[in-house]
């Protein structure tokens, strides 16, 4: 399809008849200020083609002059399917009509020619709905161009149907649409990303639960029967626990033993008695017998103290000479030491008066050399002296250097600023007559005739006049001083210097830096040769060192003085008596140390000597008093028993005792059972029996305790909910296993929906993005467009990275959206269905770059696409280079 | 004399196969076919009852379990019911008996716990002679006492055992053995048998009651027929000492179980099934199905059989136990296009097929099949919401 004109009258704003002419087949801008009425051409061709003209809807309604209200009409000629066609609607209501006609003849009216325009252009009216299809799509109002562009069921179904024409149907309808996700939601409501839920969900915690449950019950029935078992053996047990017991074996058994235990402790008694006896009377003899051994000791003993009393006494009196004869060789020993050590101390002595003598050579040479060092000095102090005074005799100092550098500056200055005022003047004189010429009286040089005057100046020529020169220098008075003082300055500052000129300043400076850098050296001779000494306490200085001369000096004569010296010995020879005399004092010393070893030997042997005889003495007193004791015990002794009559006693009480010993011997053999052995018995006899009641009162109790858990127990039926659960627990685990089985199936089943649409959309909607995809290349190159199987644009893909359309900028969402328009437009007509896009101020977001591609894409489109565009940037759209369209008519420019 | 034979009536029993609320309901019907015996030992003039055994399914059931029955028997004060542990219910120390004993049992309640003749009628003198087992497998035979057990002359003998009996099936087993002529070598006049859940004459002398309520899908051995073991129980009539006793099944069972293979490999088969199914008994209310499917099916074929039998059948009758594993989906061309003939749906669900008929994982082309059932099934889903 391809519009060619639009006429409307009275139409909204449109007063009288105004017409939109020689709309080409590419682009055609129509271009207009705003309220020019673009819109509502626009408006006009929708309501020509979609609106019955006999309708009285709201915006059939509103095509009349909202002024005037007059009845509008509306015609449009298109070029479709080889065929040109005009159709005309006025819109009255009921009398509205519509006129459809062919250049060939074909001519429709009122209804007919609605349905037969709705049939050409493909769209619908239903009632009062129209379905404008994919001219809702591709004719864009104002302010709809951008954003994606929505396709109505109608547009949708149109386009479905040019690409399953193209690729055959790949999407499986309706019914396939909604196929994966009703697979989806019934898996959804099994399982989810975490693991079963809903039904699933609840079959397998109520398979847990009856898991547990089962454990809990087979853990009960096992401690049931095993309740069972044991009162079964506990029962058992009691019963041959009775078998086992009589109760009248034991009070015999019992009685029996308490009354042997009775005659026992009789016995005991009778036993007791007659070992206490027995007892005190062997404990008699005993001691009898003791007092005779005793005695029969005491007399022995005496006898050998005296003879060993008399021994001692020996060894007494020879320890006594031993010691006496040591003493004598200790004293003879003692004698020879002192003798050396007196030889020793002398030989010190002399030793002490060698080193004094020395030390006072040592200083003696000290004050030679510090003498020395004294007179060195003092001749370079005179030298530094000498110096000092030539530096001081040249005035050439720096400040001097500086002052007559500065006037000589000063001066150079004040006559540069003279010689650049000066007048210039040259004289050309001949040879001859060059003697009668003279400047300010004086001669003039001939070699030299030119010369620069500042002051007044009379030339005079012999014989022809005089010429005053009077130069006019600005300020020359000012300069003249300034040189006058400049020429004064320098010459105090050569004075002062005492020189004649600044080169002998310069020279003089140069001869006192030498001279001083030479008094320099020699002061730090004098600082080296007499530098002080920190340790002595010696400041630096030549001062300081003839102090301390004089004071070596005094301490020599006090120590000569003391020693009696009047000359000194050489040091080689005070040297050589030092040797001698120490060597004598070593063979002393070797001497005095072998004597007092070996007078340690005899002091040792005199002390041995003493002690020994002092440790007999007092041994032979103590023995006499242990002596003396012992004889007066045994005579206390005796006065009371002879030693005979002790023995007689003693050997009566010995018999006794055996004889009593001997009954005691008898009772014991003749005693039986002890009570410690019939005490035993008792108590064993008493613990079985007392077992017997314990395990009796366990076993009872037990017995008791196991029938009432029995008891509890049984009355739940375990068996029965055992079987119940395990009903239970086998549904529950068919039931998971077939949720399972269902999860698999619609997992499997999903999977293979979802990679078959994949590839179906893929390919169903290849003609679209193939179509739109060079466009893209020129606006955005790089980018894939992504399409929905709703057609709608759901992003780009640059770079492989996805973008979501919504987050896209307006312009970029515009700008794709019309080359997507573009693409359905092309799709379009390549299956022989009209096309045409309209699109009313689009482009409003584009900058300069992007438009003026979108411009390159519009007229590529635009060798097989009719695109109509609407705006009011002229100038822009200038650039497009397309036929521009005006609206045309009596009261085009004044329609409102 | 008259008397009612039955056993393994199995109180307690649990059915965890079955939906729970189906196990209930045949839960009750073990313990109300109790009330049913009471009813036909009156209607039939029989003052004794003889329960040969496992009249409880365990031992550790609850008061209330084992009270019902019990005092059901005590309603009919008129009948004196013999009660004998078997191997389910044997006798244990301080066990189930033990508790059924502390319950003061009425005085037409007999226990018989230990081995010997017990007199239960004197008009004409008629001994009882029971061999309870005290343990759940017993490796003697415990009727072999009978043969020198003492009765008074003119005595009728009837002997009372829970165990099995060789050369006759395979059915329980030879644990707890019973020789089948002790009736004849203990001169009885008859053998009160349980602990087979089939009704079976041993001899003239000798039968097993069965189970007096059908409790497991097992078929009789010989028998073409779907109904399974259980459900009737024995009127004795014993004229004397010597004379052969009168023996007439009664039923008792108030469902009926029904065990049924099928194999379908057409749609209409499912049909056939369920004309089948729904012949099995008048009243579909009382039936328990064990339904065993294999062959082949279509998608549709598949689905008309959730329809029809999985849903349809299971809602009508009282419980199913289903097992399709043996039913294997072939989807028919037409099947794929009723999924869609073009499009991604299509794709996927040929890739389906393909993984269904890959043989080399068995586990994943079970798991496309059914995705591929699944698929059908949603895809009619939603064509139905559109």
């Amino acid at each position: 399809m391809k519009i060619r004109w639009v006429e409307a009258t009275n139409f909204r704003k449109f007063v009288g008849t105004v017409r939109v002419d020689g709309i080409g087949n590419g682009i055609s801008v129509l271009v207009g200020d705003n309220e020019m009425g673009k819109s509502t051409i626009m408006e006009a061709i929708n309501g020509v083609v979609f609106e019955k003209a006999k309708a009285q809807t709201k915006e059939t309604r509103s095509f009349r002059h909202f002024i005037n209200r007059t009845v509008p009409e509306v015609s449009i000629g298109f070029d479709l399917d080889g065929k040109t066609w005009s159709l005309k609607k006025r819109f009255a209501g009921p009398a509205g009509k519509t006129f459809l006609q062919s250049l060939d003849g074909q001519r429709y009216e009122d209804e007919e020619a609605e349905t037969e325009l709705q049939r050409l252009l493909g769209f619908t009216v239903s009632g009062r709905n129209v379905e404008p299809g994919i001219w809702g799509t591709l004719w864009v109002r104002q302010g709809h161009s951008f954003g994606d562009p929505v396709l109505d069921e109608r547009a949708r179904r149109t386009i479905q149907c040019c690409l399953e024409a193209q690729v055959g149907a790949v999407t499986g309808g309706v019914r396939g649409q909604r196929l994966p996700g009703a697979v989806e939601s019934a898996l959804a409501e099994i399982v989810s990303s975490k693991g079963p839920r809903g039904r699933y969900k609840m079959a397998s915690d109520q398979l847990a639960v009856a898991s547990v449950k089962l454990d809990e019950l087979d853990t009960k029935r096992n401690q049931l029967l095993a309740d069972m078992d044991r009162l079964t053996s506990l029962k058992r047990e009691l019963w041959n626990l009775n078998q086992d017991w009589s109760s009248e074996e034991y009070a015999c058994r019992i009685e029996a033993a308490r009354r042997k235990r009775a005659s026992a402790e009789k016995r005991n008694e009778e036993v007791k008695a007659a070992r206490s006896d027995a007892t005190l009377a062997t404990e008699r003899a005993a001691r009898a017998k003791a007092e005779v051994k005793t005695r029969v000791g005491l007399i022995t003993e005496i006898e050998q103290r005296e003879g060993a009393l008399r021994d001692l006494q020996d060894e007494v009196e020879s320890a006594e000479a031993v010691k006496d004869q040591s003493s004598l060789l200790l004293a003879e020993r003692e004698g020879v030491l002192r003798a050396l050590s007196e030889r020793e101390r002398q030989t010190a002595e002399v030793a002490r008066s060698l080193y004094r003598v020395r030390n006072i050579v040592l200083l003696d040479a000290e004050i030679d050399r510090n003498e020395a060092i004294v007179t060195r000095a003092q001749e370079e102090q005179k030298a530094a002296e000498r110096l000092a005074e030539q530096i001081g005799r040249i005035a050439a100092t720096a400040s001097a250097i500086a002052t007559i550098d500065a006037a000589e500056i000063e001066l150079s200055a004040a006559t540069a600023a003279i010689n650049a005022a000066a007048t210039i003047v040259g004289l050309s004189i001949e040879k001859s007559a060059i003697e009668d010429v003279t400047v300010d009286g004086k001669c003039i040089d001939a070699s030299n005739l030119r010369f620069e005057v500042v002051e007044d100046t009379v030339i005079a020529v012999g014989g022809v006049g005089e010429i005053l020169i009077q130069p006019q220098v600005k300020d020359r008075q000012a300069i003249l001083k300034r040189v006058d003082c400049a020429k004064r300055a320098l010459k105090s500052a050569l004075e002062i210097a005492r020189v004649d000129s600044p080169t002998a300043v310069r020279t003089a400076a140069a001869e006192r830096r030498e001279l001083e850098h030479q008094l320099d050296c020699i002061r730090k001779e004098i600082g080296r040769l007499a530098p002080g000494d920190a340790k002595n306490r010696l400041p630096p200085g030549l001062d300081a060192l003839k102090i301390k001369i004089e004071a070596l000096r005094g301490r020599r004569d006090a120590e000569m003085s003391a020693l009696g010296l009047d000359l000194l010995p050489e040091r080689s020879t005070i040297e050589s008596d030092i040797r001698e005399n120490t060597t004598e004092a070593e063979q002393l010393a070797a001497e005095i140390k072998a004597a007092d070893a070996g007078l340690d030997g005899f002091r040792q042997a005199a002390d041995g000597a003493r002690n020994e005889f002092e440790a007999l003495r007092r041994k032979l007193a103590a023995q006499q008093q242990g002596l003396e004791t012992i004889q007066a015990a045994i005579a206390a002794a005796r006065n009371q028993a002879s030693d005979d009559s002790l023995k007689v006693q003693a050997d009566q009480m010995e018999r006794t005792a055996a004889q009593l010993q001997a009954a005691v011997t008898t009772l014991e053999q003749s005693r039986g059972e002890t009570i410690k052995d019939i005490d035993a018995q008792i108590s064993r006899i008493e613990n079985a029996a007392r077992l017997f009641r314990d395990e009796s009162t366990r076993l009872r109790t037990e017995i008791a305790r196991t029938s009432g858990i029995i008891t509890a127990s049984e009355g739940h039926g375990i068996d029965e909910a055992l079987d119940a659960v395990r009903a239970e627990q086998s549904r529950l685990a068919a039931q998971v296993q077939n949720y399972e089985q269902e999860v698999a199936v619609l997992e499997l089943l999903r999977d293979t929906l979802r990679s078959a649409e994949i590839e179906a959309k893929a390919r169903y909607l290849a003609p679209v993005t193939t179509r739109v995809e060079p466009y893209l290349k020129v606006l955005l190159p790089g980018t894939d467009l992504m399409l929905d199987e709703d057609f709608h644009i759901t992003g780009l893909k640059r770079n492989c990275v996805e973008e979501e359309f919504a987050r896209l900028s307006a312009g970029t969402q515009e700008q794709i959206a019309v080359l997507t328009r573009l693409g359905f437009a092309e799709l379009l007509l390549d299956q022989r269905r009209p096309a045409t896009v309209i699109m009313d101020d689009a482009l409003v977001f584009s900058d300069d770059d992007r438009i003026e591609r979108m411009f390159d894409v519009m007229t590529r489109a635009a060798e097989r696409v009719q695109i109509i565009i609407l705006t009011c940037r002229k100038r822009l759209f200038a650039r497009l280079g397309a036929p521009m369209l005006r609206i045309e008519g009596s009261d085009a420019h004044d329609c409102r | 004399m008259r008397l009612i034979h039955s056993s393994d009536l199995q109180i307690g029993k649990a059915f965890g196969f079955l939906e729970p609320e189906i196990a209930v309901l045949l839960q009750n019907a073990r313990q109300e076919v109790v009330a049913r015996l009471g009813e036909i030992a009156c209607e039939h003039g029989a003052a004794t009852v003889l329960l040969a055994g496992d009249i409880f399914d365990k031992q550790q059931l609850s008061n209330v379990t084992i009270a019902k029955p019990i005092e059901i028997m005590r309603r009919f004060s008129r009948v004196t019911w013999h009660l004998m542990p078997g191997n389910h219910d044997h006798l244990l120390e301080n066990g189930l008996w033990d508790r059924v004993a502390r319950m003061q049992l009425p005085a037409n309640i007999k226990l018989h716990a230990i081995p010997g003749a017990v007199e239960i009628a004197d008009d004409p003198p008629a001994y009882l002679l029971p061999a309870p087992l005290s343990h759940r497998s017993s490796v003697g035979d415990l009727t072999s006492y009978m043969d020198k057990e003492v009765t008074p002359d003119g005595a009728i003998r009837i002997g009372m055992a829970h165990g099995s009996v060789a050369g006759f099936g395979s059915e329980g087993g030879v644990s707890n053995y019973l020789s089948p002529t002790r009736a004849e070598t203990a001169g009885l006049a008859y053998m009160a048998l349980g602990d087979w859940h089939r009704q079976i004459k041993i001899s003239d002398r000798a039968w097993y009651s069965g189970t007096p309520e059908p409790d497991s899908f097992k078929l009789p051995p010989t028998l073409s027929t779907t109904l399974c073991n259980g459900g009737s129980a024995l009127l004795v009539e014993i004229a004397g000492p010597q004379a052969t006793p009168v023996v007439r099944t009664i039923e008792t069972g108030r469902y009926r179980w029904h065990r049924v293979s099928a194999i379908l490999t057409d749609d209409p088969h499912i049909e056939l099934l369920d004309e089948e199914l729904r012949a099995l008994h008048q009243d579909l209310g009382k039936v328990v199905l064990h339904l065993q499917v294999s062959g082949t099916l279509s998608l549709a074929g598949r689905k008309l059989f959730e329809e029809r039998i999985a849903e349809g059948i299971r809602a009508s009758i009282c419980g199913m136990r289903l097992d399709d594993t043996g039913l294997v989906l072939e989807p028919t061309e037409a099947d794929m296009d009723d999924i869609d003939r073009l499009g991604f749906v299509r794709v996927a669900a040929d890739r389906l097929r393909a993984m269904a008929d890959n043989d080399s994982d068995r586990t994943r082309a079970q798991i496309a099949s059914l995705a591929l059932k699944r698929l059908y099934i949603e895809n009619i889903r939603q064509a139905r919401r559109s």
